[in-house]
């Protein structure tokens, strides 16, 4: 039975010593010999520690080695999930000792666990290590990170992941895998352990176990990374193999992006498993023709010997976003917290400059932000490291990977730029003309375009060393709207918002803003509102159309289609055999009706029809595709390019031991039919392209005017 | 899949296959890598049978916490990163990833309400993954229902159910369901083995339910575990469900034999479909807990 004891163990050393490492070498090639002669998979050679003459875990050689055992001081404090610091419970393990006798107990009531770092700390930084722990799941099991951290900003974050070094009795081994100890010479103070319940969307069972034992900080010799200045551009040349430019200097890549498995038989494991899923559960028609390239990519990244971290999260993201799935998104492993642009900048008729180019501009700047502060709605991004901003978002494609259909990529990529930018500490080189009304719609010449250079990794380098950088992480709320046509606050941009108003005068226009196609109550009544008689003109503004559910977008459709434009969506899984009446008499695929016995059904059906399309996903894009493509009544689709083309259900799959997110990928497709018709052509892929393609104009947006709204609603009353 | 992938987690599941098989007593006391080391080492012919019962005999004596004894418990084996479980499994979510909603309690007229899973690490789950529960405060018989996709090839499929060891109670039934590629929606019920694994740390006594599905679904598949003893927790692994015939597999499961869906069938489906159709965007990732801050998981109690 478990007893409660003292809360201590032994640090053993902070020894670095030439003796130390020899010993540990010396240990480490005798296992491996043992290993291999026994003909265990290569990697569990990286078992280092684990002795097989004794069975047992040998923390000769740590730098620092925590056991548990004896009665001195250890770092480590348990908390329960008020954040209290609370005793620890330390078990005997009888026979299933792992190292010494005893082990620390977590539990559901205790689940957070920090093991502080700053016994060895000041030694280590320069050095490159690696933390491994061995846990044995009694109910429930441990992750964590090893943190960067200032403030409330991580700067770098990696998670603990398997060794695929277990016992047979259910002793795992866990690793950070190796990595600098300090970021441009930030080091941690802690590794903070957890229970893994604390993600579960199940039931948290207090009374679940995990057993923690052997926690030890190896030397693996001096940092990969050297503490340089950088660029995205510059970087594997600044940087090394091993590093990325963060904030303008060189980091570890492991630390900034998150790790890769490290044992090649896991990595091979998952990549294979991850290129069976797009081969199996890939929906979108398009999308599975691609699979072959998908698995061919990932393959490449098998041997971690092979290709670089930073190679590894570029080449996986970009295989994600290569299937033309617009749902899809490769699984993740780093923790790290994304900082914010200050600004909501996207693709704009940049028609005050004097070359009038098409170009990232600022719609909205967020004051409190150290960037937003500096920026002017209207102001104009014209390089980034010196070079046009599209040519420098294939240097951050690591940051930058864009699901769906490439057509749309340069629009959709847009509003990502500037938080990168900053992510990344890159130089802005921004275009303002400083005219105002009444005569704003007149472009500057060459001479009164005032310039402005903002280097983001010397602005935010003393905030940094200060901890100031809470504005850093202010968020902006944006939207692809310039102004919003019935509710222009924050409360406007809501997933779950839903209005209307109608414009003045005797070409009213029933004007409706969402944003998701909720199925929520509130939001579905809204609607109903919305769209309860036959109005003549309808503005549907869904320029944060961020997806949604069925109910929601067969309630919004089916208002607006006649019975004899659309009467069915089918949504079909990947079948393997080619579709056939017989198998949709049989399988009965998900079918939406449009709301078929709704007395609602087409009520607004004959109205001219402008939808404002932007940021659309999934649910917002059937939307437009269903009454842009099949309703018979005046319909026009106003936007800055073509959609993500996620026509159809996307489903999240399920985090493999290491990751922090497991990706997604869309497991349907979508056939839209007409009474009478039977065709398998399937939708997804393809993003909605606008009618008319508009941009907001730089001379109205100096004037508070949004270029697309106006548009629309000149469109609505031209009759 | 790489050669060396495959390799591993064949021998994994041949020496499953051979426990169930080969195991004499009608339940049978395991830790769950004991398989998994001698499968690693078992690189002969399919019928190694006897070492695989010496191993199993050692983890007898290994795995009672309290025993004190047995000073080599602890041996050093690889753990695949799916366990037991085949890198191929054509169900979406062998993880029991609790995030996104892939495993439903389907909430129908004439069944409980139950919300009430967990998932489960253990240091002998006969998967070497993890297990859910659906704990033992329900009225009335329930189901936990997954999805997974099928392409027209004849299907092996595999899962562990367990009740806690002496609790007796009816075996659960387990069904797969999905459509033949000629156009029939059909139901297999996979096969109990008949002697039991019992895991002593957990004390759940588990039971192996396999079946080869020789036509060729296509499209969504179904498995359902249905219980009938609402009193008893219950205990399910990750199921698989693969192509067959798995290579080097030492018993061919039984057959299963098509049958048409049930009306208890059919609302499992259902309630699958539901769930597809209207999934959204599973929750934003938490933020990670931080030191000096409570915790905010979305079910802590």
């Amino acid at each position: 039975m478990a007893r409660r004891l003292r809360y201590d163990a032994r640090v053993i050393a902070s020894d670095r010593s030439r003796r130390a490492r020899a010993v540990r070498a010396a240990i480490t090639a005798a296992i491996t010999a043992t290993l291999t002669a026994a003909g265990l998979a290569p990697g569990l050679a990286r078992a280092a520690g684990f002795d097989p003459a004794t069975d047992r875990v040998s923390l000769e050689g740590a730098a620092l080695a925590i056991d548990f055992e004896s009665t001195g001081r250890i770092p480590v404090t348990v908390y329960d999930a008020g954040a209290n610091p609370q005793p620890a419970v330390i078990a005997e393990d009888g026979a299933h000792a792992i190292e010494g006798h005893r082990s620390l107990r977590i539990t559901g009531a205790t689940p957070l666990l920090a093991v502080s770092l700053d016994p060895v700390r000041e030694g280590l930084i320069g050095r490159r290590i690696e933390i491994r722990l061995w846990q044995r799941p009694l109910g429930t099991r441990l992750t964590g990170d090893l943190r960067w951290s200032i403030g409330n900003l991580d700067r770098g974050a990696i998670t603990i992941q398997p060794t695929g070094a277990a016992t047979t009795d259910g002793w795992e081994e866990w690793t950070t895998g190796p990595v600098d100890f300090a970021l441009d010479g930030l080091a941690p103070h802690l590794l903070v352990l957890y229970d893994d319940q604390y993600f579960s969307g199940f039931d948290f069972d207090p009374a679940l176990t995990v057993a923690l034992d052997a926690i030890t900080v190896l030397d693996l010799g001096p940092a990969a990374v050297p503490p340089a200045d950088c660029r995205v551009t510059t970087e594997r040349a600044a940087c090394g193999a091993a590093g990325v430019c963060s904030f303008g200097r060189c980091a570890d890549a492991a630390a900034i992006l998150g790790a890769p498995l490290y044992a090649p038989a896991l990595r091979a494991d998952a990549l294979a498993r991850r290129s069976f899923e797009v081969e199996a559960f890939e929906g979108s028609r398009l999308a599975r023709a691609r699979a072959p390239d998908f698995t061919a990519a990932l393959a490449r990244l098998a041997d971690p010997a092979a290709s670089s971290v930073a190679d590894y999260w570029t080449t996986l993201r970009a295989a994600y976003a290569a299937l033309g799935d617009g749902h899809a998104s490769a699984p993740t492993a780093g923790v790290a917290r994304a900082v914010r642009g200050g600004a909501c900048a996207y693709s704009a008729e940049a028609d005050l400059l004097p070359d009038r180019p098409v170009a990232l501009m600022i719609y909205e700047a967020t004051r409190n932000h150290p960037v937003g502060a500096l920026l002017r709605v209207g102001d104009v991004v014209r390089t980034i490291d010196g070079l046009p901003t599209d040519v420098w978002a294939e240097h951050a494609a690591r940051l930058l990977a864009q699901p769906g259909d490439p057509a749309g990529r340069a629009t959709l990529v847009a509003p990502r730029l500037l938080g990168v930018a900053v992510h990344l500490g890159a130089v802005l080189a921004i275009e303002r003309c400083p005219r105002t009304a009444p005569v704003a719609h007149i472009p500057c010449t060459a001479g009164q375009v005032e310039r402005l250079t903002i280097d983001l990794a010397a602005l935010t380098a003393p905030l940094l060393a200060a901890g100031d950088v809470d504005g850093l992480l202010r968020e902006g709320d944006c939207d692809f709207r310039f102004r919003r046509p019935v509710r222009d606050d924050r409360g406007g941009r809501s997933a779950e918002y839903a209005g209307f108003s109608d414009t003045a005068g005797p070409l009213s226009i029933r004007q409706l803003q969402i944003n998701s196609v909720s199925g929520e109550r509130r939001w579905l009544d809204a609607v109903d509102r919305a769209l309860d008689a036959p109005h003549a003109r309808v503005l549907i503004d869904q320029r944060l159309g961020t997806g949604g559910t069925v109910t929601g977008m067969e309630r919004l459709t089916s208002r607006l289609l006649a019975r004899t434009d659309l009467v069915r969506a089918e949504i079909w899984p990947p079948l393997g055999v080619p579709e056939s009446l017989a198998l949709r008499e049989a399988m009965v695929p998900t079918v939406v009706p449009f709301d078929e016995a709704s007395p609602l059904r087409g009520v607004a059906a004959g109205a001219r029809l402008a939808i404002l399309d932007g940021h659309d996903l999934a649910g917002n894009e059937f939307v437009a595709a269903a009454l842009k493509r099949r309703r018979d009544a005046p319909t026009r689709v106003f936007g800055p390019s073509p959609s993500f083309g996620a026509l159809g259900p996307r489903t999240a799959l399920p985090r493999l031991p290491g990751d922090v997110t497991g990706g997604a990928l869309q497991t349907r497709d979508t056939v839209l039919l007409a009474p009478g018709e039977a065709h398998f052509d399937f939708v997804s892929g393809a993003g909605v392209v606008p009618d008319e393609v508009v941009l907001q104009r730089q001379s109205d947006a100096i004037r508070g005017v949004d270029t697309a709204l106006a548009r629309a609603r000149a469109w609505l009353e031209a009759e | 899949m790489s050669a060396a992938a495959l390799h591993r987690h064949t021998a994994t599941l041949l020496a499953l296959a051979a426990t169930a098989a080969a195991c004499g007593d009608a339940r049978t006391l395991v830790t769950p890598d004991a398989h998994l080391a001698d499968a690693s080492a078992l690189d002969g012919p399919p019928d190694a049978t006897p070492a695989l019962d010496a191993s199993l005999a050692d983890a007898s004596v290994q795995s009672d916490p309290d025993a004190g004894a047995a000073p080599d418990a602890s041996r050093l084996t690889a753990r695949p990163l799916l366990g037991r479980t085949a890198l191929t499994n054509r169900l979406l979510d062998p993880q029991l990833e609790p995030t996104n909603l892939l495993w439903q309690v389907p909430n129908t007229v004439g069944w409980d309400t139950v919300t009430r899973l967990t998932r489960l690490f253990q240091p002998d789950a006969p998967s070497a993954g993890p297990v859910l529960r659906v704990s033992a405060d329900r009225q009335r018989p329930s189901a936990l229902a997954t999805e997974g996709i099928a392409v027209g090839r004849p299907l092996d499929a595999r899962v562990w159910v367990g009740h806690h060891a002496d609790e007796g109670g009816v075996l659960p039934e387990v069904v797969l369901s999905g459509t033949h590629a000629r156009g029939e929606v059909v139901a297999v019920t996979l096969v109990p083995r008949e002697r039991a694994v019992f895991a002593a740390e957990s004390n759940v006594e588990w039971v192996l339910y396999e079946g080869r599905w020789s036509d060729a679904p296509v499209g969504e598949l179904v498995l359902t575990v249905f219980d009938e003893e609402p009193g008893l927790e219950l205990f399910v692994t990750g199921a698989e469900v693969v192509d067959a015939p798995l290579e080097r597999r030492l018993t061919a499961p039984l057959p299963a034999r098509a049958r048409p869906l049930t009306p208890r069938d059919l609302l499992a489906r259902d309630a699958v479909r539901r769930a597809a159709r209207d999934r959204r965007t599973p929750p934003i990732p938490l933020p990670r807990p931080r030191i000096g801050e409570p915790l905010r998981s979305r079910r802590l109690r």
